[in-house]
């Protein structure tokens, strides 16, 4: 695999982009490599694509570049991994009954405990064997072993859980001591409050995410298989300010298990819908009809901006699937997305410290991903739940060698449900994001968010944010479940239909279920996806004192 | 990645082992008062730490002793007392075999050799039970704290007759395992090494990771599929 010969040092800018553009995103202010150094693995032909790419007539503003990073010795590695999430994956569905089975990888190990006796589900060999390694070479886990407070054969529950706190107050007790560093990437994870959290990436482990979404694509039933004249995958937002970037997937095949394909490396973007990262505001639509994307990963706001996008411009997308994460995805916001395509909605949660950890391609419960990712649901003082019970999802993973975690708390809450034996599907029912708010009612008493839920999902509602101001009033923001009648995305060109078509009545429902609930006026303004925010969308908040954890 | 293939590999084991297992994964049974052998270390024939002393006269003496103190005690083979001989014969460094020598006056306590259940401490007989209990002295202790002090200090003493009574699977009468081990961590030389020597390895490696993600090639990242 020889490199792209000559590549620049930095991809040239498109001619006549003002500078300053985008806010904190200064264009191409944290580049630092050259294109063999992003794609070890990239022939003469990917480059050539990939320069094609960035020099499309209707591209937008690239305000970065980055690459896979993978090295030629990255790709067994790779393969392997995803060779383990597809074994991983068929076992379980061989065992779904819950009868004996399961894969080494689940088999207990000889220092599994029991757990919580209201639960008593051993712990895979991955888990023990990670205590055991951690009390030798994590930091943190090597001071509560010098402290007694836990060893190497402490079972999983006897360590305290990890929280966003702890990662940013010390993120090196967190990481092995014997790893090499010099592959190391960074990411950040932003809650929905707070400041945001480093976490160190190796590539293989960011890689793992395409072995993970070929699985998902191939198990809803789909065909992903890399086209000359396609973008392989699009990553979509629709924000102020953004990273935008064109890149070769050279790990496409190694992570989809195949050897190799006709087409080596079919090239990805990272794309913001918002009209200021254009040169021209009818780019946008050409170079998203012209790409094409086969596999469009983003999150919902952006994706129904899109699918309203696509109807009313005429884009003619065909995609082979959608993955959606960051927020909650609703069944009418799932069901806009499949009548756009028709195609399967991929519903993903992770967290990026973590890594993916449960996924589905339906509106029912959540599976957790066939990766090393063992999950527990905990209450607020850190005892476990007994399964069935609502409680914060805590997860346990080993997937990435900078950052193995146990028992770190995600800070979601979830119900499980675990399968009788080793394998078989682990599901989280009625996963909800961040903490749960709740509402004053008129009368005093206080409501869960859940009533609103399911109100707003009966109404019909795609996405929402409801607020309780300090005075009590009631605000409540939605997308409604319109098509782009009533909803144009962002500034651009021609409003088709009258405003309120379709909305108005979903939209007037909700507020008077609403009303009738919190006993209440509700202030309802009806707004675009673009309008609604970006990232992980907080659907409740509160400013009355109680209102929030 | 942990098992399809690691950058580098992980620490192997997660603590001392030795044979038939590390010292404090085994239970112990109740052995003298600590009181007992640190007075007794005080006691120490000045001619044990001579450089001229013949120690493997003094572990024959020892193990006689315990031959004929302990009930169903039997005899070293030969193969055990020629591997004394080597370890802490004339040939061997000063403190190795003053390490051994106050070993063997520890052996020969009376408190020790008429313990009911000595024999209980040894479940991997006496050859392996005695050659532990000077190796821990000998070739643990000496080399990291001169055996003189095992007489004329404190700490010395504490840390000697702890280390005797550890590598003899004996616990302090009086202390639990956890507590024995845990006073045994607080005076334990290599102990202290250990923990000084881990910590400055987590400050080179918090230097090194926070350099590391300062790096630009860091800040570049790498392409993300999903969105989190």
């Amino acid at each position: 695999m020889t490199p792209a010969p000559d590549s620049p040092r930095s991809p040239d800018l498109p001619h006549g982009v003002p500078d300053a553009l985008l806010g904190e995103y200064a264009p191409f202010g944290n580049v630092a490599l050259d294109d063999t150094e992003r794609w070890p693995t990239l022939t003469p032909d990917g480059a050539a694509r990939l320069d094609a790419l960035r020099h499309h007539p209707a591209a937008p503003v690239w305000v970065h570049a980055t690459g896979d990073r993978l090295t030629a010795d990255d790709l067994p590695v790779l393969a392997a991994t995803a060779r383990r999430f597809a074994e991983r994956a068929a076992e379980r569905e061989r065992d779904g009954t819950g009868d004996a089975g399961g894969t080494d990888d689940d088999r207990t190990g000889p220092g599994a405990e029991a757990g919580h006796p209201a639960t008593a589900h051993p712990v895979p060999a991955w888990v023990t064997d990670l205590v055991e390694r951690a009390h030798a070479v994590v930091p943190r886990y090597r001071r509560a072993r010098d402290q007694r407070r836990s060893h190497a054969r402490s079972p999983l529950d006897a360590l305290p859980p990890v929280t966003r706190d702890d990662l940013r107050a010390d993120l090196a007790s967190f990481v092995p001591v014997d790893v090499d560093l010099s592959r190391i990437i960074e990411g950040t994870s932003s809650g929905s409050t707070g400041a945001a959290v480093v976490v160190p990436l190796h590539p293989v482990a960011v890689a793992a995410d395409l072995a993970l979404l070929h699985l998902l694509v191939r198990d809803a039933g789909a065909t992903w298989t890399p086209h000359e004249d396609r973008l392989g995958l699009v990553n979509l937002v629709d924000q102020r300010a953004a990273f935008t970037y064109a890149s070769a997937m050279t790990g496409f095949d190694a992570a989809s298990g195949r050897a190799t394909s006709d087409l080596s490396a079919p090239l990805m973007a990272r794309v913001n819908l918002d009209p200021g990262a254009w040169r021209d505001p009818a780019d946008r639509s050409t170079f998203l009809r012209g790409t094409d994307p086969q596999v469009l990963s983003s999150s919902p706001l952006p994706l129904l901006a899109l699918a309203d996008l696509d109807a009313r411009e005429g884009l003619g997308l065909h995609p082979v699937a959608v993955v959606s994460g960051a927020a909650h995805l609703t069944p009418p916001a799932r069901a806009r997305l499949r009548a756009a395509w028709d195609v399967p909605v991929i519903d993903l949660y992770g967290l990026r410290e973590t890594g993916a950890v449960a996924s589905r391609a339906d509106d029912g419960p959540f599976v957790v991903a066939p990766r090393r990712v063992w999950v527990e649901i905990l209450s607020d003082d850190g005892t476990p739940v007994p399964d069935g019970s609502p409680g914060e999802v805590v997860v346990t993973t080993d997937e990435n060698p900078y950052l193995p975690l146990l028992r770190y708390r995600t800070g979601d809450r979830a119900r499980i449900v675990r399968p009788r034996g080793p394998g078989g599907r682990v599901e989280l029912h009625d996963l909800e994001g961040r903490s749960p708010v709740r509402y004053r009612h008129a009368d005093g008493r206080w409501l869960g968010s859940v009533d609103a839920t399911q109100v707003l999902q009966a109404a019909g509602i795609a996405a929402w944010q409801l607020h309780q101001r300090a005075d009590g009033t009631i605000e409540l923001t939605v997308v409604p479940d319109a098509p782009a009648g009533g909803a144009p995305s962002g500034r651009g060109p021609g409003r088709a239909g009258a405003p309120g078509t379709g909305a108005a009545p979903a939209t007037d429902s909700a507020a008077r279920a609403l009303r009738q609930w919190i006993g209440r006026d509700v202030v309802v303004t009806v707004t675009t996806p673009a309008r609604l925010g970006h990232g992980r969308v907080r659907r409740y908040s509160s400013d009355v004192p109680g209102g929030q954890a | 990645m942990p098992a399809d293939s690691m950058p580098s590999g992980p620490a192997g084991t997660t603590g001392p082992t030795g044979r038939g297992g590390s010292p404090s994964s085994r239970p112990t049974v109740e052995g003298p008062a600590l009181a007992v052998l640190v007075q007794r270390l005080t006691l120490t024939p000045p001619d044990v730490l001579d450089p001229g002393v013949h120690v493997p006269a003094l572990v024959g003496d020892a193990v006689d002793l315990l031959a004929l103190s302990v009930p169903g005690w039997w005899q070293l083979d030969a193969h055990a007392r020629t591997a004394l001989d080597r370890t802490c014969g004339a040939g061997a460094p000063a403190a190795s075999r003053a390490g051994a020598g106050i070993a063997c006056w520890l052996v020969r306590t009376p408190e020790l050799t008429r313990l009911p259940h000595l024999r209980e401490a040894a479940p991997d007989g006496p050859a392996a039970w005695f050659l532990a209990v000077v190796e821990a002295l000998a070739h643990d202790l000496a080399p990291v704290r001169d055996p003189q002090t095992w007489i004329s200090s404190p700490e010395g003493r504490e840390e000697a007759a702890r280390a005797f009574l550890r590598a003899a699977g004996l616990r302090p009468a009086g202390e639990s395992d956890a507590v024995a081990e845990d006073r045994w961590s607080a005076v334990s030389t290599v102990e202290q090494r250990r923990v000084d020597r881990e910590m400055a390895e987590e400050v080179r490696r918090s230097e090194e990771l926070a350099k590391a993600l300062a790096a630009k090639r860091a800040a570049e990242a790498a392409a993300q599929y999903a969105n989190y």
